[in-house]
């Protein structure tokens, strides 16, 4: 609780309970001492009254002796008013004594600390002129101290009552003044989980007023900026990547997401296809009949080949100039062939006398999984330029299709799941650094790669294997309470676990990694979780939900992949997150000025809203640099670091000795930092 | 300020300039100059016997406060006049000599315990009547100081006065000191030797 200060109404319920307690008690102390002082004053002048009126009686009677002062004496006594009476004569001695034994009329204690104390008064009794001795007398406190306790009692139960009363409408009050501090307590803590609410509340008190003014002023300013912000930075998006008439994604879309598209495929054991529809007669269409006519031209193009394209949800439709377009997926031969002639017939049935070059002329090929763009486009244009209409999908690759039997991927996958025991698991722990501008570690990326028969499988490949054969949710799991058993042996920073789509598509998942977490937070280093965008744009309940429970168990969230869709803005609006991880894409194109000003512009709006930068898959310096100079605020890549592998270092040696130096290379850090496993 | 406390010191009896300043303007030079004899007076006579002490504060209340009733002088039934007072009007009755002589002498530092106050029937008037006794020793006869009769008789030789009732002014003071240490009051009957103390205490 005092980590974040007591609260303003805890102080104030403290400070006036102490204030009205003190004040109470204080009153009732008071008004004790002010009654015990009246009754020893009564008691005193009591006392002395009756020692007067005895000396008188005694000394004109006339032959005063010790019978008759007794005798006198007794008769006062007697009322019970009197604690004590004694006559002393000149010699000092002692000629009448009566006195009391009190029983107690009150308790103990009370009369302990407020003792009456009755002054003994005295008086001289004398025969004529001859004085002879000295009467003193003191009063019985019984009846003072009862009613003395009596007062007391009764004020005590008034006070009590009284601050009850005080209390409840303190209480009250306050509750009615604290409110307003409530909501905007809430409101900041809305704004921390980048909420921008408004707060509608109005209070009676004017400096409260101003600050929730104020602040919903911020609050509307900064959701402002921000979704002004996201949409200069959409179009700015579709501006680089989308082809204004047709709305399709452009030649630049394609070469960012070719690698992408060519990884699936190859992951799926598939080709890539690549198809080129060129119009033939746009040139002569332009010149003849206007650029309106032409545009017309290619729109009707278009819509063909979306059509086309909706047929088949693994195809990409790109135009890639003005009289090309591209479609691309990943196929196996027959599906090629298939697609090949449905794209022919669609050509030829539009056809007619308007092209008098034709509709289109349409050439694919089957593209190699590392074969670069240029090379393929380069395939593409020799086909075109043979003046073949017949495709020639067939003949054209060399892509390995040649891939394990389903039966031994289930094998393999069975072998991997049937691990109990971590030091056997066939999975290998890898760290990778990510960096901030100070060259300091910001946190190492966990990455996990399978070893069969010492040989290291695709993690990729593994996992879609594994999404196959309905066994993602067990493979994951298997995953995840490795790296969970892996990570308290590491120590020195923080350390992000990367979260697939299985685990936001399995509540029962979900639920069991947040119960692993959470009882690990005492031996697991400071944790974060990458999540990829796409992930998250699927399943957008289930993220922005594992989300908040995540920042409950204090762990960061990171979004991995990002900008790999041109909506991604509006997704993390809503969502707390602590950094955005840029699409290899983004990093891949950053000699294009208008993809730097993009990321300048992603990383303007991200850190408005408090949320971090990074990139990835830096392998130059000079796109480290680049990235700096971006105020992007860490960075991750071969260029920075090797990747280590912790499992294996961890069984070559005694885990418990062994200090693990982490060396981030010299040109990003001379001294480099270290990473512990102790 | 003429504090009680005065009387039990030994330091020289000495009054403010103020009250000087105020008795002057107030009565007068001849009150002045009754009120500076009185200094004089007490501070002279300190190292004396007894006896002297006696007789000085005796001669000096019947020499210098003439005689005059309550009602005549304060117009109030019975007014128990301070020392001062009674020095500025140079007046008082019976009470303030009895007064002014126990202060005078408690000044002087005669003991306490051997003074007291007395009512006394004046059989001759037949009134009632009060008088400064001084005991010597316990048992014996007291010295009587009287503003009828100046001179300073034994109680015996005094057949003119019956005593009524005497009291110590120290019995007071005893309740005093034994009531928790504050002063014995009350609203509802002061008694005219602590109303009388009060004022003293105030300076009057």
């Amino acid at each position: 609780m005092l980590k974040n200060g007591i609260s303003l109404s805890t102080q104030f319920y403290a400070l006036i309970i102490v204030m009205t307690f003190i004040a109470f008690a204080g009153s009732l102390l008071s008004s004790t001492l002010t009654l015990r002082d009246y009754l020893n004053s009564q008691l005193g002048s009591h006392a002395q009254d009756a020692a007067h009126n005895l000396g008188l009686a005694i000394s004109s009677s006339g032959g005063a002796d010790t019978v008759l002062i007794h005798t006198l004496a007794s008769t006062l006594f007697d009322s019970g008013y009197y604690q004590q009476i004694r006559f002393v004569d000149n010699e000092e001695r002692e000629l009448v004594n009566l006195s009391h034994d009190n029983n107690a009329a009150v308790p103990r204690w009370f009369s302990d600390v407020f003792a009456l104390q009755a002054p003994i008064m005295q008086s001289e009794i004398s025969d004529g002129w001859l004085v002879l001795g000295t009467l003193t007398v003191q009063s019985n406190t019984v009846l003072a101290e009862r009613s003395l306790w009596q007062q007391t009692t009764r004020n005590l139960l008034s006070s009590a009552l009284l601050f009850a009363l005080a209390a409840l409408a303190i209480h009250v009050i306050l509750r009615a003044l604290l409110k307003p501090l409530r909501q905007i307590v809430q409101q900041a803590e809305a704004v921390g989980r980048k909420e921008f609410r408004q707060n509608p509340g109005r209070t009676v008190t004017r400096e409260l007023n101003l600050v929730l003014g104020a602040l919903n002023s911020m609050v509307l300013n900064i959701s402002k900026v921000f979704s002004e912000q996201s949409r200069y930075a959409e179009q700015l998006m579709q501006q680089a990547y989308l082809d204004p008439l047709t709305s399709l994604p452009n030649r630049r879309a394609l070469q960012q997401q070719l690698s992408n598209l060519q990884q699936d495929a190859k992951l799926n054991h598939n080709a890539l296809y690549v198809a080129m529809v060129s119009l033939s007669s746009l040139q002569q269409t332009n010149d003849e009949q206007g650029y309106a006519s032409g545009d017309q031209y290619v729109q009707k193009a278009a819509s063909l080949l979306r059509q086309l394209q909706q047929q088949y949800p693994a195809l990409q439709l790109f135009r890639l100039s003005g009289s090309e377009f591209a479609i691309i997926g990943a196929a196996d031969r027959t599906s090629a062939a298939e697609l090949d002639n449905k794209l022919i017939q669609a050509l030829e049935q539009e056809h007619s006398q308007c092209y008098s070059q034709g509709f289109g002329r349409a050439v694919s090929v089957l593209a190699e999984a590392a074969e670069s763009f240029s090379n393929i486009l380069a395939r593409l244009d020799t086909l075109q330029a043979q003046d073949n209409v017949q495709l020639l999908t067939g003949a054209n690759t060399e892509a390995d299709l040649c891939a394990p039997g389903r039966l031994q991927w289930q094998q393999l996958i069975d072998r991997l799941l049937h691990h109990n025991d971590s030091s056997d698991a066939n999975m290998e722990l890898l760290l990778q650094p990510v960096a901030d501008q100070q060259h300091k570690l910001v946190y190492a990326e966990c990455l996990l790669r399978f070893v069969v028969d010492d040989k290291p499988l695709s993690t990729a490949e593994v996992l879609a294997m594994a999404a196959r054969l309905n066994r993602a949710d067990t493979l994951e799991r298997q995953m995840l309470q490795f790296i969970l058993q892996s990570l308290p042996q590491l120590s020195g920073g923080a350390v992000a676990i990367n979260i697939s789509e299985a685990v936001l598509c399995s509540d029962d998942l979900r639920q069991w990694l947040l119960l692993q977490l959470a009882q690990g937070a005492a031996t697991l280093p400071p944790l974060l979780v990458e999540i990829a965008e796409h992930s998250i744009i699927q399943h957008p309940q289930q993220a922005a939900q594992f989300i908040t429970k995540l920042q409950q168990l204090n762990i960061k969230v990171v979004i991995e992949r990002f900008g790999a869709n041109l909506t991604s803005l509006r997704h993390i609006q809503h969502l707390n997150i602590d950094y955005v991880k840029l699409d290899a894409g983004f990093i891949n194109d950053l000699e294009q000025e208008s993809n730097r000003f993009f990321i300048m512009t992603l990383t303007q709006i991200c850190h408005s809203v408090g949320i971090k930068v990074l990139a990835t898959h830096l392998e130059s310096i000079d796109r480290l640099e680049a990235c700096k100079s971006l105020n992007v605020d860490g960075f991750q890549g071969f260029v920075l670091g090797e990747i280590i592998n912790f499992t294996f270092l961890s069984k070559k040696g005694d885990v418990n000795k062994t200090k693990m130096q982490y060396t981030l290379k010299q040109v990003f850090n001379p001294k480099g930092d270290t990473y512990d496993a102790s | 300020m003429l504090s009680f406390q005065v009387f039990t010191r030994v330091e020289p009896f000495a009054l403010s300039d103020t009250l000087l300043q105020q008795t002057e303007q107030g009565y007068g030079e001849a009150a002045l100059q009754r009120v500076l004899r009185w200094q004089a007076l007490i501070n002279n006579s300190r190292g004396n016997s007894d006896w002297n002490k006696l007789h000085k504060a005796n001669d000096f209340a019947n020499r210098e406060v003439a005689y005059a009733s309550d009602e005549a002088h304060w117009g109030k039934s019975d007014y128990w006049a301070t020392p001062l007072e009674s020095l500025q009007t140079g007046a008082g009755d019976c009470e303030d000599y009895v007064i002014l002589k126990y202060f005078m002498l408690r000044a002087m530092g005669v003991e306490e315990n051997k003074l007291r106050l007395m009512y006394v029937r004046a059989l001759t008037q037949n009134e009632p009547h009060m008088v400064l006794t001084y005991t010597e020793k316990p048992g014996q006869y007291p010295l009587v100081l009287d503003n009828i009769n100046p001179k300073i008789l034994p109680a015996n030789k005094r057949t003119d006065l019956r005593p009524v009732y005497a009291f110590n002014g120290s019995g007071l003071w005893m309740a005093k000191a034994q009531g928790l240490g504050n002063k014995v009051e009350n609203s509802a009957g002061v008694s005219q030797w602590q109303q009388l103390l009060e004022r003293i205490e105030h300076g009057n």
